[in-house]
């Protein structure tokens, strides 16, 4: 497998990213040379003037060790680098870290290799590196795989892929290292059907000229068939990748890093394996000794243990019971030290560790997140409440307006119809004004005609000594008419001049008519009373008038008819209404045979015209007694 | 958001309260008014009516007027009539 191929690609892009002053690039000179790499790196110490120069110093020894096999010395380096890098250069920190874990994975040290892998992982994921967790990934799966932990071993082999899936760029070396490390895991696991699958899936991102890049995959596809007793496809397969192997060897310029003799050792073994399988036991010892010598120098644990598993298994076939035993305990012993309990348990423990850690910060994340949905939440309600608040306050405003609108519009119709009717009744009243007028001249020459009339009269009488008794009556008729009519006609036009009339002013006119009245019958005794609180109380200029003309009428009849000797006037108040009584002590009459004529129907009719009741009660024994009621007056 | 709309609801809240105090100052003032012009309108209907009543005494004294009128010529053409008996067996 090319491994190797992998962590260069990590080196140099991290290289890149971190160098930029003169030991850094002269590091790198050291790094990339071949032949000149001592000499280049002793330039370099020379040239370190402080911490950083120091650091990338001793992390380009721990990558160039690591790469040529010095795995002790790459340890050393790589701890006296991640001392100095811890408190500054990450990109670098982090391929130091990378660097460790396989080192230690080539020493067959797994829980060493699995605790830097995960430190290297923390410190990307505080970084945000998802690159980075990625490559670490695929370290845990390649070191669980060499452990046997296979399960595991797929497990961060998925993660990593999935990771790179998800990006937008693919990068198909990424992939292949990724998918290369699942598909051994499936191998080794005894499912070669999966492990085919994975191998073959590299395919579809390594095309053309870059397939040299992987001879691994042909080696591991050729293993593949191997276990599954395809002995010739398998030749072919891994015939390729050590022809890829040759051809990359030359053009690298014939450099034999750690890379190289792994790859050797696990093509050789494997080409072992398929001549004892194919019985040619000449040329499978001849595979097993180039194996051998390669797994050696490859220092790789996993590489010697397999070579000496498989080729204990080849001499058992031999029947060289006493190499076969040799082998074995080889084997035994290498895969002791390798898997002893204590170390599995380590293993187990850095992992749940490492796994804890991260469960602590997922609900740690995770309270966060819930913590900002609850405060968006609120946030939304408040948001959502105080949209309700605007949209009740729109919807209020606009009801306010609407309404303020239509009240605006009702008030300026009610005020025309009130301004219309004002106008209505004014114009009626200018008319009635107009002929009120008219009716006043007409009457205010008639009271003087009437008194020229009686002079007329009075001095044709005086004048002419008439001697005709009956023109001499008739004369006076005329005077004696023109006068009666004179104050009938002044009380009528008293009452039209004057829009109220009270209930004094009624008692004057009233005892005026009376004193009159007894110049003609003096033994008469007239009673008119009134209460106080009625004196003051106005009617309109017609109920006035009615109620002088009835009282009169009544008196009249009194005197006329009755021969009373006492006329009774009282007003009253009564119960929302006027009371007035006109009773007299003459004689009586009987309704059911009264004549008409003695106005009766007419002071009922103008009671009745202003409301009131008109009740007359008459008895030959005690005189006539009238009942006046005019309601709606206090 | 919530810094926008709260003042946005303060400032809808203070036109309600404008809105609600100018349409019952506007009621106030239109019965205010309309207080005058039916007290005015009270007033010229009992002008009105008071006229009325004039006329109708007015009605009533023409009639009056007018039998006053029919008696007196009545009387003064037998007046006429006896002082023309009386002086022509003079001639």
């Amino acid at each position: 497998m090319k491994k190797g191929l992998f962590s260069f690609l990590l080196i140099t892009s991290c290289f890149r990213i971190g160098f930029a002053q003169e030991t850094r690039k002269i590091v790198i000179k050291a790094f990339q040379s071949a032949d000149s790499s001592d000499y280049y790196f002793k330039v370099a110490k020379k040239s370190i003037k402080n911490q950083a120069d120091e650091a990338q110093y001793y992390f380009g020894k721990n990558a160039r060790c690591c790469d040529y096999n010095q795995l002790d010395s790459s340890i050393v380096y790589g701890e006296k680098a991640i001392k100095l890098l811890k408190n500054g250069d990450i990109p670098s920190l982090l391929t130091v870290y990378n660097n460790m874990s396989k080192v230690y994975r080539k020493q067959g040290q797994y829980d060493k290799a699995i605790s830097y892998s995960i430190d290297g992982i923390k410190i990307a994921e505080k970084e945000g590196n998802g690159n980075w967790v990625a490559f670490y990934n695929t370290n845990l799966s390649l070191t669980y795989h060499d452990f046997e932990s296979f399960k595991k071993g797929i497990y961060y082999g998925k993660k990593a892929l999935n990771y790179w899936l998800s990006k937008k760029e693919i990068k198909p070396f990424y992939i292949f290292a990724t998918l290369n490390a699942i598909a051994i895991n499936y191998d080794d696991w005894n499912k070669p059907d999966s492990a085919l699958y994975y191998h073959k899936k590299v395919f579809k991102y390594v095309k053309g000229k870059d397939t040299l890049t992987i001879p691994d995959t042909y080696n591991n596809i050729g293993n593949t068939l191997l276990k599954q007793k395809k002995y010739k496809e398998s030749e072919r397969w891994i015939k390729t990748a050590l022809k890829i192997s040759d051809i990359n060897f030359q053009q690298n310029g014939g450099v034999k890093d750690g890379a190289y003799y792994y790859e050797q050792a696990t093509f050789y073994t494997n080409l072992a394996r398929i001549a004892y399988e194919l019985d040619d036991y000449q040329k499978a010892e001849a595979f097993f000794a180039k194996a051998e010598v390669n797994a050696r120098k490859s220092m790789n644990a996993e590489k010697l243990r397999d070579f000496y598993m498989a080729r204990a298994i080849f001499n058992k076939k031999r029947n060289n019971l006493e190499k076969t035993v040799q082998d074995q305990e080889d084997y035994i012993k290498l895969r002791d030290s390798v898997f002893d309990v204590d170390r599995a348990q380590k293993f187990s423990e850095l992992e749940a560790k490492y796994q804890n850690e991260k469960k602590q910060k997922q609900i740690l994340k995770s309270k966060a997140e819930l913590a900002e949905r609850n405060l968006q939440i609120k946030k939304k309600d408040t948001q959502f409440m105080i949209t309700l608040i605007t949209g009740l306050g729109l919807l209020i405003i606009t009801f306010l307006i609407y309404r303020q609108q239509k009240l605006k519009n009702k008030q300026q119709v009610q005020e025309f119809e009130l301004k219309s009717a004002i106008a209505k009744i004014e114009t009626q009243n200018k008319l009635q004004e107009q002929r009120l007028q008219i009716s006043r001249d007409l009457h205010d020459n008639i009271g003087s005609q009437l008194t020229f009339i009686i002079s007329s009269v009075d001095n044709i009488k005086y004048a002419f000594e008439l001697k005709n008794s009956k023109l001499d009556r008739k004369l006076s008729n005329i005077s004696s008419f023109a006068k009666s009519t004179i104050f009938e006609l002044r009380d009528t036009i008293w009452a039209m001049n004057n829009s109220e009339i009270t209930f004094e002013d009624l008692q004057t006119r009233i005892h005026n008519f009376v004193e009159k009245a007894k110049e003609a019958k003096h033994d008469i005794v007239f009673n008119f009373s009134i209460e106080k609180d009625l004196q003051f109380l106005k009617f309109s200029s017609i109920e006035g008038m009615n109620i002088y003309r009835t009282i009169q009428e009544a008196i009249n009849n009194s005197m006329k008819y009755a021969d009373a000797k006492n006329i009774n006037i009282q007003a009253k108040k009564g119960s929302n209404s006027i009371k007035i009584k006109i009773t007299d002590d003459g004689k009586g009459f009987d309704k059911e045979t009264i004549e008409e004529g003695y106005g009766l129907k007419n002071m009922q009719k103008r009671i009745e015209e202003i409301g009131g009741k008109f009740s007359i009660d008459s008895t030959a024994a005690s005189g006539t007694k009238i009942n006046i009621t005019i309601p709606g007056k206090p | 958001m919530t810094t926008i709309l709260a003042p946005i609801a303060a400032v809808f809240l203070i036109l309600i309260i404008y809105l609600i105090s100018k349409i019952q100052l506007d009621r106030q003032k239109f019965n205010s008014r309309i207080k005058i012009l039916e007290d005015f309108i009270v007033q010229i209907s009992n002008e009105q009516k008071a006229q009325n009543n004039q006329l109708l005494l007015s009605e009533e004294l023409k009639q009056k007027l007018s039998h006053i009128n029919a008696t007196l010529n009545k009387d003064i053409y037998e007046v006429n009539f006896n002082l023309f008996e009386e002086l022509y067996p003079r001639k």
